[in-house]
C-alpha cells in the first residue's frame, strides 16, 4: 500500500532527462522518488525512511506547482525560477589533488586545468558582482596545490567575499604550518577539513591511505592560527556509519579548534556514478537517528533549514559540558516557519562556524556552577554545531529542492546549485 | 567598621539605583562599600546584580532565597567584603520586604551579636506612591507600603527630583508627621542630591531595632503580598544578519508585555530588562505599571548584534498566565528583529503558593 504524497520533477538518472516524478509514502513510513523515463523505464529509491515525521519536518514547504521546473536543471544558469540567492559560491581553483578518493563530487585529480590567478581574480569579481557579498568556498581538485592562495584570498576579502572558507583535505596544512599561517593573515574564515572518522581504516576505505594523524595535525594547526574548523565527513554505509557518535565525541575534544561537523551522506556522482542498491542509499533522517543514537543527543535537537529545502539538510547546536557532554541548545521545537534568506544561512554559517574574537573568560568558567556569563561565554567560545547537507545525484535528484537550493558553483560564467553542476548520469542502471 | 543595612521599599521604588549611586558615593568620599541585590529565582542572575557589574560598582548577589531565612549565606557574603575592605554593605530584598526587620535585623542582633554594625533600617518611597498612599488611592498596595514605612528607621523619598522645592518638603513633612519614630532624606540616585546626607546617616546613626506595630497576619496584608507572581528570564538574543537597534529591541519588548499582562487583567509593579553585548555596551528598560511610560534608563550607544539579556518581573498575574505571556511576547518581539533565542535558564513562582 502506497500513497502519493506529492508530485514534483526529477531526471532519468541515465539520460538527465527531465520527468515528472511522484514521492510515495510506503506502508511502514519510508518514502521514495518514482519517476520513469519513456526511454530508460522507471525508477525508484528510498529519500527518507520514516525515522524522522516526515510532515512535520517539511514545517509546510509547498509542493512544486506543475507549471514550474520544467527545465531544471538542463539550462541551469541561475534563471528566475529559481527560488533563493547564493549564500556559498564555490569556486573551483585546481583539478590537482594529491589524493585519489573513492568518492569525489569533481573527481579531483583527474586533470590538471589550473586557472591562472588573474582568471580567478576576474571570476571573483564577476561573483560578486552577480552574488552580492557571498560566502566563497574556495575547493578543487585540493587547492592548497596553488602556492598563491593566500594572495587568492586576500584578493576575495578585498573584493567583497564576505567570508572566505577553504575546501581541503588538510595535508598541506599539517605539513607546512608556515602555509597555512600565510592564509590564516590574508584572512581564511573557515577551514572545511575533509575528516570522515576515527579511524585509519576509513581514510584507507575513503581517500586510498591512513590520515588520521596528519588530519588532527591540520586541526592543531589551524586551532593556533584561530582558523575557524569544520570536520566534513562524507558518511558511506558500511565503512563510516558506526563512527558517527565516536567522531561527535572527537570534535568536543578538539574544541574550541573544531567548531562543527558538517555531515554527508554519500551521493552517486562526480567519481562515482554507479547506481547504487537500495541498502546502500543513506537517508537524511537516517543519519539523524544515527547521530542521535551514537553521540546520546535528542533527535529533537535536529532543525531543518530555513533557507534550503528542509530535506537538504539539517543543523544543530550544542553546547560542550567540560564532561564532554552535549547539551542540546537547538529544537525542532522552536524551528521558524518563516523562511529564511541566502543571507541568513551564511551569517549562521559564519557565526557558528569561525573562531570568536578572543575574550577574557569569566572566572566561574573554570569551576563547575555555570552561571549567565558563563554560559554566553560558552555559546561563543565552547559549542558544536552538527549539520549536514545531503546532496542528490541523478536517481534521487528532487527539483522542488533544487529550486531552492543556495550553494552555488561558479562554472564558466555560470552560477549554478551544486546538485545541478556536478550531477552525473550513470551510465546504465 | 563593619556596618550594614537593608534598603526596603517598594517595586520599583529606586533600591537598586539608589545603592549602586550609594556605594559610589561612598567609595570616593569614605571608604570602600559593597551592595547584595537579593531575590528568589533559582540559580539565576539577577538583573539588578548584573546592573551594578556593568555601573562599575562592587556587587554581590543572593538568590534562591530571601536574606531573611539564610542567615549563614548573608553573613558569609558580608564576611567576603568585609574581607575585601568594604566598610559599608547595603542590601536590597525580594518581593515587598514586609518583615525583614524582625528576620534580618533582629536575627542578626540575636544569634550574631557584634559581628556587624546595623545601620538605620532604611526605607524608600517614590514620589508617585507616596502622593497615592497620601490620598488613600494606593488600593490593595497600600498596605505594604504602609507596612513597610512602619518597619523603617531611615525613609528615603526616592527620585525627588521629580517634585519640586515646596512639594518635597510637603512630601517630607507628611512622612515625618505618619511616621515620627524615622528620620527622613530626599534622595536622587539622578542628580546625586542628598547621597552625602545618606552616606553619613549610614555611617553615624545606629538601627532602632524596634518592633514595629503591624499585624503581619493580617489578610489584607497576606492576600496584598500574594497576589504576585515572580518571572526570571536569561537568554542570548543572536541577530541573523547585521545588526539591530537593542534601544527599540527592549522597548517593543516592554510594550509588548505591559499590553499583554494589561489586556490579561494583570498588573506590572515592576519588570527590568537588562540586556548587554560581549563589548559591555548595555541597555535597560524599565516598567512600573501597566498605566505608566516605559522607562529607558541606560540606553545602548551602539547597535547590537549578540546580547545576553536579563528579564526579572513582578506582576499581579497568575504564575501560570504570566509564564504564558511572557514567552510569546519574547518570542514575538525577537521574531520581529529576526534574533535567534537561546534559552540559559527560566523561573517563575506565585508569591502566594
Amino acid at each position: 500500500m502506497e500513497k502519493l504524497l506529492r508530485g514534483t520533477r526529477s531526471v532519468c538518472p541515465v539520460c538527465l532527462r527531465n520527468l515528472p516524478a511522484q514521492l510515495l509514502r510506503r506502508s511502514d513510513g519510508r518514502i521514495l522518488l518514482e519517476k520513469c523515463c519513456p526511454e530508460h523505464g522507471s525508477f525508484r529509491v528510498p529519500v527518507w525512511q520514516g525515522k524522522v515525521d516526515w510532515d512535520s519536518w517539511l514545517l509546510g514547504t509547498p509542493p512544486l506547482p506543475t507549471d514550474r521546473g520544467l527545465h531544471c536543471p538542463e539550462r541551469c544558469g541561475l534563471c528566475a525560477e529559481h527560488e533563493i540567492g547564493s549564500c556559498c559560491v564555490l569556486l573551483e581553483v585546481t583539478e590537482r589533488c594529491d589524493l585519489h578518493c573513492r568518492f569525489c563530487f569533481a573527481r579531483g585529480g583527474e586533470g590538471t586545468r589550473e586557472a591562472g590567478l588573474d582568471a580567478l581574480k576576474d571570476e571573483i569579481r564577476d561573483i560578486v558582482r552577480r552574488c552580492g557579498s557571498p560566502l566563497l568556498q574556495l575547493s578543487g581538485g585540493e587547492p592548497t596545490l596553488r602556492d598563491d592562495l593566500p594572495e587568492l584570498v586576500r584578493f576575495a576579502k578585498e573584493a567583497g567575499c564576505s567570508y572566505v572558507q577553504l575546501n581541503t583535505n588538510g595535508l598541506r596544512l599539517a605539513k607546512e604550518p608556515a602555509y597555512a599561517e600565510k592564509l590564516a593573515e590574508a584572512g581564511l574564515d573557515i577551514v572545511f577539513l575533509q575528516f570522515d572518522g576515527t579511524r585509519d581504516g576509513i581514510y584507507e576505505a575513503l581517500r586510498g591511505a591512513p590520515l588520521l594523524e596528519v588530519k588532527k595535525e591540520a586541526i592543531r594547526v589551524c586551532g593556533e592560527l584561530r582558523v575557524g574548523v569544520t570536520l566534513v565527513p562524507t558518511v558511506v554505509r558500511g565503512v563510516n556509519d558506526d563512527d558517527l557518535g565516536k567522531l561527535v565525541s572527537l570534535a568536543c575534544d578538539l574544541s574550541p579548534a573544531v567548531r562543527g561537523i558538517h555531515f554527508q551522506p554519500v551521493s552517486f556522482f562526480g567519481r562515482y556514478p554507479k547506481a547504487p542498491g537500495e541498502a546502500d542509499r543513506y537517508t537524511l533522517d537516517q543519519l539523524m537517528a544515527d547521530v542521535s543514537e551514537q553521540a546520546g543527543i535528542p533527535i529533537s535537537s535536529f532543525m531543518p533549514s530555513r533557507c534550503d529545502h528542509p530535506l537538504c539538510g539539517f543543523h544543530a547546536s550544542f553546547l560542550i559540558d567540560p564532561s564532554g557532554g552535549l547539551r542540546p541548545l537547538s529544537s525542532i521545537a522552536h524551528a521558524s516557519r518563516t523562511r529564511g534568506c541566502e543571507r541568513d544561512n551564511r551569517e549562521y554559517v559564519a557565526r557558528h562556524w569561525r573562531r570568536a574574537p578572543d575574550e577574557p573568560a569569566p572566572e566561574a568558567a573554570f569551576s563547575d556552577e555555570m552561571d549567565f556569563d558563563t554560559f554566553l561565554y560558552r555559546l561563543r567560545h565552547e559549542s558544536l554545531t552538527l549539520s549536514a547537507m545531503a546532496f542528490q545525484d541523478a536517481m534521487n535528484l528532487n527539483v522542488e529542492r533544487l529550486r531552492r537550493c543556495s550553494l552555488h558553483v561558479y562554472d564558466r560564467g555560470k552560477i549554478k546549485p551544486f546538485c545541478a553542476r556536478y550531477l552525473t548520469p550513470f551510465g546504465s542502471v | 567598621m563593619k556596618r550594614f543595612a537593608v534598603f526596603s521599599g517598594f517595586l520599583g521604588s529606586g533600591k537598586t539605583t539608589a545603592m549602586m549611586a550609594l556605594t559610589r558615593y561612598y567609595g570616593e568620599h569614605y571608604g570602600k562599600a559593597a551592595m547584595i541585590s537579593n531575590d528568589l529565582g533559582e540559580g539565576v542572575t539577577l538583573a539588578d546584580h548584573k546592573l551594578a557589574q556593568l555601573g562599575g560598582c562592587r556587587a554581590v548577589q543572593i538568590t534562591d532565597e530571601c536574606i531573611c531565612f539564610c542567615r549563614d549565606v548573608l553573613t558569609e557574603k558580608l564576611d567576603a567584603c568585609y574581607d575585601e575592605g568594604c566598610e559599608l554593605v547595603v542590601s536590597d530584598i525580594p518581593g515587598f520586604g514586609v518583615g525583614a526587620q524582625e528576620h534580618v535585623y533582629h536575627g542578626l542582633q540575636e544569634n550574631e551579636p557584634g559581628r556587624v554594625e546595623l545601620a538605620p533600617f532604611t526605607v524608600l518611597i517614590e514620589p508617585r506612591n507616596l502622593a497615592l498612599l497620601r490620598a488613600g488611592q494606593a488600593g490593595d498596595m497600600g498596605c505594604i507600603l504602609d507596612a513597610q514605612l512602619k518597619e523603617a528607621d531611615l525613609i528615603l523619598l526616592s527620585k525627588c527630583e521629580l517634585l519640586d522645592e515646596r512639594e518635597r518638603a510637603d512630601a517630607l513633612a507628611w512622612l515625618a508627621a505618619r511616621y515620627p519614630w524615622t528620620r527622613q532624606l530626599a534622595v536622587s540616585a539622578k542628580s546625586g542630591e542628598g547621597l552625602d546626607a545618606l552616606c553619613r546617616a549610614l555611617r553615624e546613626q545606629k538601627a532602632s531595632l524596634r518592633h514595629p506595630e503591624i499585624d503581619y497576619d493580617a489578610d489584607e496584608l497576606q492576600n496584598a503580598m500574594g497576589s504576585l507572581s515572580e518571572y526570571y528570564l536569561q537568554y542570548r538574543a543572536l541577530v541573523c544578519c547585521d545588526d539591530f537597534d537593542g534601544n527599540a529591541y527592549l522597548l517593543e519588548l516592554a510594550e509588548e508585555i505591559r499590553h499583554a499582562i494589561r489586556a490579561a487583567g494583570g498588573e506590572i509593579p515592576h519588570l527590568k530588562f537588562l540586556a548587554w553585548g560581549p563589548e559591555g555596551d548595555f541597555g535597560k528598560a524599565d516598567i512600573l505599571g501597566t498605566d505608566r511610560p516605559i522607562e529607558l534608563p541606560h540606553r545602548f550607544r551602539r547597535p547590537c548584534t549578540d546580547l545576553g539579556v536579563l528579564l526579572n518581573a513582578s506582576a499581579v498575574c497568575p504564575d501560570e498566565t504570566l509564564d504564558r505571556l511572557m514567552g510569546e511576547a519574547v518570542r514575538t518581539v525577537s521574531d520581529r528583529y529576526r534574533l535567534e533565542l537561546t534559552i540559559f535558564r527560566k523561573d517563575h513562582f506565585g508569591l502566594g503558593e
